[in-house]
């Protein structure tokens, strides 16, 4: 019985951590002498998004990024495609993760296909720049599949820091850093 | 998104350079020192596992996103192909994975 209960936290314990990998959390540390981690200092800076990023949110605000496509029909995703694209997600966020306006209105699923998803597209090598996102009184206002990027991006800044491989994470932080210190 | 090290081709094998490691675990934390590189690693209970798999038998990148979810008890959606290929990809860039067959 105690072995049970043991396996079971010890599994637990491993779900956890598959749960910070889906949100690209390193697996390995490497223990160096100094590591010193470049970040941009410059607030006007961009970043490219290097592969097709693609989006899914469900009505919870949880988000997965990854490069697979999803068929849309009349505000309709099949949700084939979407159990596809939730298994070979990138990054995988959590709960609340994508704010409330990029998730569906409504919840319906019948004959394979739903309405309790909204998909963003962002296609390889797009450019963005954080700074064009804030609006004249320095507040976010983001809108978009670049806009809900942004927004998760700064979710993983917020858990995790400048660190993981999420692309334009270090640009982002220095524009947060910077609006924090104002 | 960076996601792997290297490219891949299905027909390609991955084993783990396990003649290279000298390990020490201390609970579920496992430092792992590298006699090739003469690096220290520090490793969890998922890069472990990782390490474990594909010391069983040599593996291609296809079969590695399929079976390591079943290895670790868990659904695919639980471990999807973009955590496998980051592992793969950290546990390839400090130079454990051996290229068995390709």
């Amino acid at each position: 019985m105690v072995e049970q209960d043991n396996k079971k936290e010890f599994q637990e314990r491993r779900r956890q951590l598959l749960r910070l990998g889906a949100a690209g959390v390193p697996m390995v540390l490497t223990l160096k002498a100094s590591a010193a981690q470049p970040v941009h200092s410059a607030l006007d800076c961009s970043f490219v998004i290097p592969t097709t990023s693609n989006i899914l949110v469900d009505s919870d605000g949880r988000a997965w990024i990854g490069s697979r496509g999803v068929r849309e029909k009349s505000g309709e995703l099949k949700v084939s495609d979407i159990d596809k694209f939730r298994q070979q997600a990138d990054f995988v966020f959590p709960n609340g993760s994508a704010p409330s306006k990029f998730r569906p209105d409504t919840c319906d699923t019948q004959k394979g296909w739903t309405t309790c998803y909204r998909f963003y597209e962002i296609d390889s090598n797009t450019n963005i720049t954080p700074a064009d996102y804030l609006n004249s009184s320095g507040n976010w206002s983001l809108t978009g599949a670049k806009g809900l990027y942004l927004a998760l991006a700064s979710q993983y800044i917020d858990t995790y820091g400048n660190d993981g491989g999420f692309p334009g994470i270090s640009c982002l932080t220095s524009i947060l850093t910077y609006l924090e210190y104002q | 998104m960076t996601v792997s090290a290297n490219p891949n081709n299905d027909h390609w094998l991955w084993g783990v350079y396990t003649n290279h490691m000298v390990t020490h675990s201390f609970g579920d934390t496992t430092f792992v020192y590298n006699r090739q590189s003469g690096t220290t690693h520090i490793f969890n209970l998922v890069s472990m596992a990782m390490i474990e798999f594909l010391s069983e038998k040599p593996r291609s990148m296809n079969e590695i996103i399929r079976d390591f979810p079943a290895y670790m008890g868990v659904d695919a959606a639980e471990c999807p192909a973009g955590v496998v290929r980051r592992l793969f990809g950290e546990l390839d860039e400090i130079g454990l994975l051996e290229l068995v067959q390709s």
